[in-house]
């Protein structure tokens, strides 16, 4: 590739729009809803198996967030770019919203 | 105990979320990936975390349009570029030692994600072209970042990328010192592959779709990348 191609793929701002933090805080809650909505569709072994999903990130927001507590710098990147405080902590919050009568 | 029904109701949920409800389940199921990966559990999974993290690691893909063509393991392409030229690749190589002294600290790792000339070359038509005949149309969101890991410990846990990354095209500038950091990718249904990259070589995965770790340096070891991102269409 020649450094000066001037052929280049222009951007499109609608392509380009990138999701909001107020969007993904938002989206949250709904996104429970239809989890508990798919928990009542699921056996039981499926909801165990769910249940460990859910638990499981919320234990590994958990550690992350512990882990940035002590940081020098913030440990971000595996959590998302995207999660704020108040989309970590309805995550966190989630399997017990979820309300599965489950220990993992 | 099957999971199949399990990976179709959540494909089916997928389906019907929106946007921001798609990427918040996108972060469950990669922090649950993460998680059993060697996070929390530290890899210690019990038979049902097992199954979990088969099902967060198979449903990931779900989330997305599925691409043209099928990409085992999620890498579309390693070895020297086609859209690289020898001089390409001397230049990133020296823009990203010369913005090194301005990299910022984020997370774990160092990056510089406003450099002119990566920035410039990944909108450029030939990425585009080379990656639209393997994956389809792709969308090149004129993100470039230079990433240096060039002190012990530095490193990202397994992860996935934001859409703006579904597609990574990521090239090793320097890797010296003593080579023990690799990026480590997780393909569902498929072993764990170790890639440790040599100067100049490139790896086009699907960044957003298969969990990834890069392992942390020791030492003296020095990585320096470049990564530019593109989103599927």
């Amino acid at each position: 590739m020649s450094m000066t191609n001037d052929t280049t793929a222009g951007l499109d701002p609608q392509l380009d729009s990138e999701l909001t933090q107020a969007a993904l805080e938002a989206a949250v809650p709904s996104l429970a809803e239809k989890l508990k909505t798919l928990k009542g569709e699921l056996n039981q072994d499926e909801q165990a198996i769910l249940h460990s999903i859910v638990a499981s990130a919320a234990k590994h927001l958990e550690t992350l967030q512990e882990a940035n507590d002590k940081a020098e710098y913030l440990y971000l990147k595996p959590i998302s770019s995207h999660a704020s405080g108040v989309v970590r902590a309805r995550m966190l919050a989630l399997p017990d919203e979820l309300d599965f009568p489950y220990e993992d | 105990m099957q999971t199949a029904r399990l990976e179709e109701h959540l494909s089916e949920l997928a389906r019907g979320l929106d946007p921001a409800e798609r990427e918040d389940l996108k972060l469950i199921l990669s922090m649950a990936a993460g998680g059993l990966l060697g996070g929390h559990t530290q890899g210690t999974n019990t038979p049902r975390q097992d199954k979990a993290l088969s099902v967060a690691q198979r449903a990931l893909p779900l989330l997305h349009k599925p691409v043209q063509t099928e990409i085992k393991g999620g890498v579309v392409f390693r070895g020297r570029a086609p859209f690289f030229t020898e001089r390409d690749i001397q230049a990133l190589d020296a823009e990203s030692r010369n913005e090194r002294a301005r990299a910022g600290r984020f997370h774990d790792h160092l990056v510089v994600n406003d450099a002119p000339l990566a920035r410039g070359l990944a909108l450029s038509s030939d990425i585009r072209d080379y990656l639209e005949s393997k994956v389809g149309p792709v969308f090149a969101t004129n993100k470039a970042n230079y990433l240096y890991y060039d002190a012990p410990g530095l490193g990202i846990d397994p992860h996935v990328d934001v859409d703006e990354f579904s597609l990574n095209v990521l090239t090793m500038l320097e890797h010296s010192g003593t080579r023990r950091s690799s990026l480590m990718l997780y393909p569902p249904d498929l072993p764990e592959q170790e890639v440790r990259l040599e100067p100049g070589e490139t790896l086009i995965f699907m960044a957003d779709r298969v969990t990834h770790e890069r392992i942390r340096t020791i030492d003296d070891e020095k990585i320096r990348i470049v990564s530019f991102g593109y989103k599927l269409l």
